[in-house]
């Protein structure tokens, strides 16, 4: 299982591992990430206490050129969004 | 003749051993104005008596919008640790500098650049069994440039290298040997498949590998670990590791070196292949030693 540590005051993210200290400081509290569990291209929120994907303006230029490609366009709004915010996930995680 | 002592050196017949290992390079983002990020881990658990000896890091900067136009020089601390989450201890620190500007920059304007380089890290053991984790700073806020490492930590089982006795370092400094820094190949490069790969059929004199420098235009995330190598084909056997860690829109190609040269004896032929990762071609750097 992998863990956040984090600031119990602050919610600011500590460190990210498979392995805890034992006892915790007390002021640190850890939350359950998942079996398997991949950071590249994310960032701790520290208002829902989880990852999301990081603000990239590279990664996402990146991706809107391919999703504003001629052959694409039939494909709504909508249906765009979803695929940038999964087309970022697979290149980040590959 | 001079006389030099035996102080070890060039060495034989032990590879690296990497973390992350037989995986992709791990990257961190530096925290902003000099606030560390979190620790990320490299490793669970190591499988044994490790002795870190070279960071093989790439780093890429961004330049946003926001950073364009003026000059960015953020300064970068890197840290790595052994202990669980929540109770790192550093063992090793290494900084890095950029200096960028883009001018005369459009309103869509991003810069990227990335480069990689091999450091050295004070030896220590790692017993077995215990966690390995990264963390970065930088000088500067993220909004105007951020910075992001990638690495393989190399090193060694509890055992050091074999060194070969006839290639004294102090000799060597002292020009006794007399070698020509060399490439191979010159003017163009060799792509190097998941098989071993030639690189050099029969070597004329004794060579000294230091390293590589590599060509890899793909933007996805490309690390590579290399295995290098002596034998006729079919027969090679491994001398020494050397990896690229790459990221997603930020892999490097620079030079990744080794704390301690190879030797390549006379009449072997030198040959490489990916152990890890991603095809790549590669131009090897050596010392060329007169017989």
């Amino acid at each position: 299982m992998w863990y956040a540590v984090y600031d119990k005051s602050t919610n600011g993210l500590v460190s990210v591992g498979e392995v805890v200290a034992n006892p915790l400081a007390s002021h640190l509290a850890t939350k359950e990430l998942g079996e398997a569990f991949n950071q590249a291209g994310k960032v701790w929120d520290v208002v829902t206490l989880s990852f999301k994907i990081a603000n990239d303006p590279f990664v996402e230029s990146f991706v809107d050129k391919i999703l504003n490609l001629p052959e694409l366009a039939s494909l709504s709004l909508n249906i765009k969004t979803t695929l940038k915010g999964k087309l970022i996930k697979i290149l980040f995680e590959g | 003749m001079r006389q030099v002592p035996f102080d070890g050196w060039v060495k034989r017949n032990e590879a690296e051993l990497t973390y992350p290992r037989a995986a992709a390079g791990l990257s961190v983002a530096a925290g902003g104005t000099w606030g560390w990020s979190a620790y990320s881990q490299i490793v669970g658990s190591t499988t044994e008596d490790f002795i870190p000896t070279w960071l093989n890091l790439s780093v890429k900067a961004a330049i946003p919008v926001a950073g364009a136009g003026a000059l960015q020089n953020p300064v970068i601390e890197y840290e790595v640790a052994t202990g669980p989450a929540g109770t790192e201890v550093p063992f090793a620190r290494h900084t890095e500098g950029v200096w960028a500007i883009l001018q005369n920059p459009g309103t869509a304007t991003n810069g990227l650049l990335a480069w990689s380089r091999s450091v050295p890290v004070g030896p220590t053991l790692i017993p077995q069994g215990k966690r390995i984790a990264h963390r970065a700073r930088q000088s500067v806020a993220g909004s105007t440039a951020q910075t992001t490492i990638i690495t393989y930590i190399m090193g060694y089982d509890k055992n050091t290298p074999v060194m070969y006795s006839p290639y004294s370092y102090r000799g060597h400094l002292a020009g006794i040997h007399k070698p020509m820094s060399q490439t191979e190949p010159s003017g163009a490069v060799v792509a190097v498949g998941t098989a071993w790969t030639q690189v050099i059929g029969t070597t004329a004199r004794d060579l000294l590998i230091w390293g590589a420098s590599r060509d890899i235009s793909s933007v996805t995330a490309a690390s590579a670990i290399v295995s290098l190598g002596v034998g006729a084909a079919g027969s090679e056997v491994q001398q020494a590791t050397i990896a690229f860690p790459g990221v997603l829109l930020g892999n490097s190609n620079g030079i990744m070196s080794l704390r301690n040269p190879i030797l390549i004896k006379k009449g072997e032929r030198f040959a490489a292949k990916i152990a890890t990762g991603a095809t790549s071609n590669f131009m090897f750097l050596y010392e060329s030693v007169p017989a």
